[in-house]
């Protein structure tokens, strides 16, 4: 038992390590870390290697040392190295693993050995993730290292990247496997897994902007509303007051108007009309965005429901990034917000419009509520919920492979 | 019912042979080291690639699977190794049902075509083999080195499999094959691509099986060759065992003498021959007498020396495996008896 398992893990091991790319990966990895000792922060700027770059926003005196290196480690070492190059790195060396057993010839071999075809799967999928997770143990204990070195600081708590990125990896990893398994062609699988990478990658993307379109667009509808009522309210203040037996002059019926419209008009001939005309325009506005509203509620309903069932890697990732960040207490919201407002600007009709000072505080009133409301949407979509979902996905492929691979003939 | 479960044979048989469970045990449990029935296998729907195969090997022998390309000895072999499932089988193998586990840590097996690891080595790829066939540590170092020596691999050991020749391929997968010291060894095309020493090697390593009271299953083309150490053989074609038995058995009614004399101008050889044994067959110089019996030949003998004609040779003949084997493929004819039902007293000489 102990046996077997061993040979399988140990020489799943071997097939990696028997691979170019497997230590270049590794190499780059720890150029990476060479990077991180190389920038420091000194009293008057950023420093590398032993040149000194004079950022009065950036020295000792305005960022604590062990921000700077949490925030390095998450920006470069989390969110690009292992969340992107790196995850495609670990995939292409390890996709090979499985169409390799399964090829013409070695699968006899393994198969006619008394271990049972689920544990021999599972045990190389476990193999995989584990050598992925020794490459990225590496890659963080030799960043606390070099950072403790460097830096003076001790951050032992980089280490949840490791369960962490190995927890994304296997989400694609799982999909590398079914392919593999069924196709046979390590290529194969490496194209699939890609494609179901910038699949996944794209509905979440898609899901941020329909969560923007979903609450500019109630905004919207709240004002549109508010502009119904009121033009109403005008309508039925100019019939009273054209009503026989009122008073005929005209700046008393303004004067009678609710003050807050803001819209100007003049009693003159015709503006009952006019009066009219501006309502069922208003109306009409009203309800193309009351049909927005629900457009965009069957989108997103259709969205969260794949989104759900699909691995989530990219708010895995964030999540991860999150956690490190909260754990050095760095102060990233700012920055995250003006990305934000970047996203609700592009959706924006009025963009590039000249705005006049009121309408452009207005404008960032908006921009704000559209913040926080997607904010707090995300909030509810707990860690728990991403990884709960991502995990069953990968449990579902897993099974679907193990149960292929039962009953396939080779 | 079509697929019979091995409990119940173990439960037929014992009532069977009432009063002597011993033999009852080895002869179901012990006694053959495979004993199937109506093994079939479709692959997808077109494909009928084994159509009710009952092959039963001995402990002890060395059995010859033969067949044209295509007729389904691979099939058979991957079937009772698990390597692929049949569509119906029953039967056993060292006393567990086929699909269990249980018998394949004491079967060696060697795939046609294997491709080992190419970044091990010789030594360990039989290390790794052995791990999975659940053996110590200790024993498998032993046995590599013991079993690299048989294969005449020792110099070649360190050297990665990626850079092995077919034929040093060949007898590493003989090797592996022998790595768990199995009680039957099921070898798919064992010589192909090895020189000829390597394959009198190999032979000698089946006939030390033998000796040692294992089962090898052999499947191969190069007849001469399986005729050479084969105990028993199996024809299969077109997915049905055609023929099954002793090679001597199913050659038996080819046997006959052979008379070649010396050519002369003006010899009527069968009138010569036709008074004496009116059955003989005559073919340019040669006489054929169809019967193996050497007194039988003693009047034609005589009579052709009383016309004066020159005797070159004289000796017995029967159809080789190769003959056997065309003749099987080509009528599909069944050719003697099948089931392995050998005389004793018929020895080879
Ligand atoms: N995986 C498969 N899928 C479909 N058909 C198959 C498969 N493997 C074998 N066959 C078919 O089953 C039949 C028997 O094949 P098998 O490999 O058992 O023949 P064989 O007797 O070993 O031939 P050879 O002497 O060429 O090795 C062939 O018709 C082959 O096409
Ligand atoms: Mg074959």
């Amino acid at each position: 038992m102990i046996t077997q398992t061993w040979a399988i893990v140990w020489d799943t091991f071997r097939e990696l390590r028997s691979r170019r790319l497997w230590w270049l990966t590794l190499g780059l990895s720890l150029l990476v870390v060479g990077v991180f000792g190389a920038i420091g922060l000194g009293e008057r700027g950023l420093t590398f290697l032993w040149w000194e770059l004079e950022t009065p926003f950036l020295n000792k005196q305005t960022v604590g040392v062990r921000d700077f290196y949490t925030n390095i480690f998450v920006q470069f070492g989390v969110a690009w190295w292992l969340g992107w190059l790196g995850l495609i790195l670990a995939l292409m060396s390890t996709a090979s693993i499985v169409p390799d057993m399964v090829s013409a010839g070695s699968i006899e071999l393994v198969l006619s050995k008394p271990i049972g075809r689920w544990r021999l799967l599972l045990t190389k999928y476990a193999g995989a993730l584990g050598f992925v997770g020794v490459q990225v143990l590496v890659f963080a204990a030799a960043s606390i290292l070099v950072i403790g070195v460097r830096g003076g600081v001790w951050l032992p708590g980089l280490l949840i990247a490791v369960p962490l990125v190995v927890g994304v990896f296997s989400m694609l990893y799982c999909v590398c496997v079914l392919t593999g398994l069924l196709t046979r062609s390590t290529l194969a699988a490496l194209v699939i897994t890609a494609l179901f990478w910038g699949f996944v990658s794209l509905l979440s993307t898609a899901y941020t902007g329909t969560e923007f379109f979903r609450e500019v667009n109630a905004l919207n509808l709240e004002s549109q509303g508010r502009r119904v009522e009121r033009l109403r309210a005008q309508r039925a203040a100019l019939e009273e007051s054209q009503a026989p037996g009122a008073d005929g002059d005209g700046p008393a019926g303004q004067a009678q108007l609710p003050e807050e419209t803001g819209e100007r008009w003049d009693l003159g001939p015709g503006e009952a009309e006019r009066l009219a005309e501006r309502l069922r325009e208003a109306e009409a506005e009203l309800a193309r965005v009351e049909e927005n509203r629900r457009l965009i509620g069957r989108v997103e309903w259709w969205l969260r429901a794949s989104i759900t069932a699909l691995p989530k890697t990219g708010r895995a990732i964030e999540m991860m990034t999150g956690w490190l960040e909260s754990e050095a207490q760095v102060a990233q919201r700012e920055q995250r917000q003006s990305e934000g407002q970047d996203l609700v600007g592009a959706f924006d009709p009025n963009r590039g419009r000249p705005q006049s000072p009121e309408e452009e505080a207005e404008e960032r009133r908006r921009e704000r509520v559209i913040e926080a409301r997607v904010v707090s949407a995300r909030r509810e979509q707990s860690a728990w919920w991403v990884l709960g979902t991502s995990g069953a996905f990968n449990a579902a492929v897993l099974l679907v492979a193990c149960w292929r691979f039962g009953r396939r003939d080779f | 019912m079509a697929l019979i479960n091995g409990a119940a044979i173990d439960a037929v048989a014992g009532n069977g042979s009432a009063g002597n469970g011993v033999v009852t045990r080895s002869a179901v449990g012990d006694g053959a080291a495979i004993d199937v029935r109506g093994v079939e296998k479709r692959y997808g729907r077109r494909v009928h690639a084994l159509k009710g195969v009952d092959l039963r090997v001995e402990r002890g022998e060395i059995f010859g699977l033969l067949g044209p390309n295509g007729a389904g000895k691979s099939t058979l072999v991957k079937v009772l190794m698990r390597v692929i499932r049949a569509t119906r089988v029953s039967g056993h193998m060292l006393g567990c049902r086929i699909g269990d586990a249980g018998a394949l840590s004491r079967v060696g097996y060697l795939p046609e075509h294997h491709r080992f690891p190419e970044y091990l080595n010789g030594r360990q790829v039989l290390d790794y083999f052995g791990a999975l066939l659940k053996m110590p540590r200790r024993e498998r170092a032993r046995r590599a080195v013991e079993l690299l020596g048989q294969v005449g691999l020792s110099r070649w050991d360190r050297m990665l499999v990626r850079k092995y020749s077919k034929g040093m391929r060949q007898r590493l997968g003989i090797a592996q094959s022998l790595m768990n010291d199995p009680e039957l060894v099921l070898l798919d095309e064992p010589t192909d691509g090895v020189d000829p020493v390597g394959r009198r090697e190999i032979r000698s390593v089946l006939i030390e099986q033998r000796r040692q009271g294992r089962a090898v299953l052999v499947n191969s083309h190069i007849l001469s060759e399986l005729e050479m150490v084969t105990d028993r053989v199996a024809i299969m074609v077109g997915g049905v065992v055609v023929t099954q038995g002793k090679i001597e058995d199913l050659t038996r009614r080819t046997r006959r003498y052979v008379i070649e004399v010396e050519g002369r101008a003006g010899l009527d050889l069968a009138a010569v021959v036709g008074r004496a044994a009116p059955s003989a067959r005559v073919e340019g110089v040669r006489v054929e007498l169809g019967d193996v019996d050497p007194g039988a030949a003693q009047p034609v003998i005589d009579a052709l020396r009383a016309a004066g004609v020159v005797l070159v040779r004289v000796w017995a003949e029967r159809d080789s495996l190769e003959d056997l084997f065309m003749r099987a493929v080509d009528g599909r004819e069944a050719v003697g008896a099948s089931g392995g039902g050998a005389s004793p007293q018929e020895a080879r000489a």
